[in-house]
Parts: C-alpha cells; sequence; structure tokens
C-alpha cells in the first residue's frame, strides 16, 4: 500500500480538512487534502510542527517524559500533531530509525477521540515507508 | 486586577496533579492548586506549558486558524492541558494530570471553569 493510499483512510474521519507528514526539521514529506479544505496546509502543518517541537522540549524539561501527540483547539480548526520517533533525538533521523510527525487538521464536527486513534493507527503504517537506510 | 474563580473543583477530577492560572508570559502563577501528593513544581512545569500554549496561540493566529482555546498535550507520564481564559484575556489555566486520568472529565471541568 501506497503512503496516499495509507493516508486516504483518514479522508473518512468527520471533519477532515487535511493531513500532512513532515520531517521533525518541518520538510514536508506528503499530503492530502480535502478539495473544500480552508487550510494552507503546507504553511499551517510547518507552523504545528514547530508546536510539537516545543512542546516536546517542555515536556522533557518538566520531567513528563517526551510529547507524543499535541491536540491544538482552535477556533476555525482543530489539528492533532503526532511524532512517531525509534530514535531518541528529539530532531534528527538515527540510521535506520524513522522520526516523523503527522499534522491532521479537523473542523469541529468531529470525536477527537476517534481522530486520535486513527492518527495512532496511521503513522505506525507509515513507519516503514520513512525508515532511513541503516 | 482581575481575579479568578478557585480552582478546587478541578482538584476533584480523577488524576489530578496541579493547576495554575498564568498572564501573559509570566513565570509565576498568580493563582495554583496543587494535589496533596504532587511532587512537581507547578510553578517551572506551569510556565512552560504556558510558553507552549502562547507559541500555539501565535500559530492559529498566524495561519487564519482564529483563536486558540486549548492545548492537549500527551506526554509519556502526564496530560498537560491549558485552556485561554478568553479571546480579550491574555490568561490561560494550565492543569497537569497523571497519565491514567480522566480526560472527560478533567474538559469538562476546564469548561466549566472557564464559564
Amino acid at each position: 500500500m501506497s503512503v496516499q493510499e495509507k493516508l486516504e483512510s483518514l479522508r473518512d474521519l468527520d471533519g477532515f480538512k487535511g493531513v500532512a507528514v513532515f520531517t521533525p526539521r518541518g520538510e514536508l514529506l506528503a499530503d492530502l487534502q480535502s478539495p473544500d479544505s480552508d487550510v494552507d496546509l503546507k504553511g499551517v502543518g510547518t507552523l504545528a510542527n514547530n508546536v510539537l517541537l516545543n512542546a516536546q522540549k517542555a515536556s522533557l524539561e518538566m520531567g513528563a517524559g517526551r510529547g507524543q501527540l499535541i491536540q491544538i483547539d482552535a477556533q476555525k480548526t482543530q489539528f492533532i500533531v503526532r511524532c512517531l520517533n525509534e530514535g531518541s533525538h528529539p530532531l534528527d533521523c538515527a540510521p535506520g530509525k524513522t522520526h516523523i510527525h503527522m499534522v491532521l487538521a479537523l473542523d469541529h464536527k468531529t470525536s477527537v477521540g476517534m481522530a486520535e486513534r486513527s492518527v495512532n493507527q496511521v503513522i505506525e503504517k507509515l513507519a516503514g515507508d520513512f525508515r532511513p537506510d541503516s | 486586577m482581575t481575579t479568578y474563580a478557585d480552582l478546587s473543583p478541578l482538584g476533584e477530577v480523577d488524576g489530578f496533579v496541579g493547576a495554575a492560572v498564568f498572564e501573559g508570559s509570566g513565570t509565576a502563577p498568580v493563582l495554583q492548586q496543587n494535589s496533596p501528593n504532587a511532587r512537581i513544581d507547578l510553578g517551572k512545569v506551569g510556565s512552560l506549558a504556558n510558553a507552549v500554549m502562547i507559541n500555539a496561540r501565535d500559530t492559529a493566529r498566524k495561519t487564519g486558524s482564529g483563536h486558540c482555546g486549548m492545548i492537549h498535550v500527551h506526554a509519556a507520564k502526564a496530560h498537560i492541558l491549558v485552556e485561554s481564559l478568553g479571546r480579550d484575556s491574555n490568561a490561560n489555566l494550565v492543569l497537569i494530570l497523571e497519565q491514567q486520568c480522566n480526560l472527560g472529565m478533567a474538559r469538562a471541568a476546564l469548561k466549566q471553569y472557564v464559564n
């Protein structure tokens, strides 16, 4: 199954606006957008990715462990930002270890619990597609 | 000077560790409530969470996504929720919960506090 086909499964979520996959440094790897979406997914995703990085640094400094997922509830759009890091460095990709960030944009008609569950499932399926050579 | 409602109802949420209100990018809470068993520096933890909220709010504004009302960080050992105390306010309420907690109750309690 291709990366795009894996992302397609998120389109069935109520309120789906778009999904994008980034490197931890914010470079776009793949995306899928709803045709009627009002979100500039690449621009928003890059910034949402940055919020995740800040949250990860903060949660580590708090002693709460690494933040794997954040939900940002804005007036027009909700974002779920999920990190999959098989390595230990917060920014880099270790050889042979996948490190990707997924940004899902939704409207407020969605079930957040269901969306988080779907993000967790899809990002695990994508791990092999973005694993660098060791 | 703004006065804020008592935070003690949040203490009834299962998994409650602490809650604090921060104004702007202030590093010291203007109001706080700890669980008796909590062993965290709520001022430090809360100010870090508040900084993440400020970053998210700026991001939402820059991207035309509207006012950022809430963020939720799922960390390995805790849940960190930060709720804006109003579009016209620069104050945020930080709620720290154990990993095993009642998130539905926590969100309802936050909404009730804000309203």
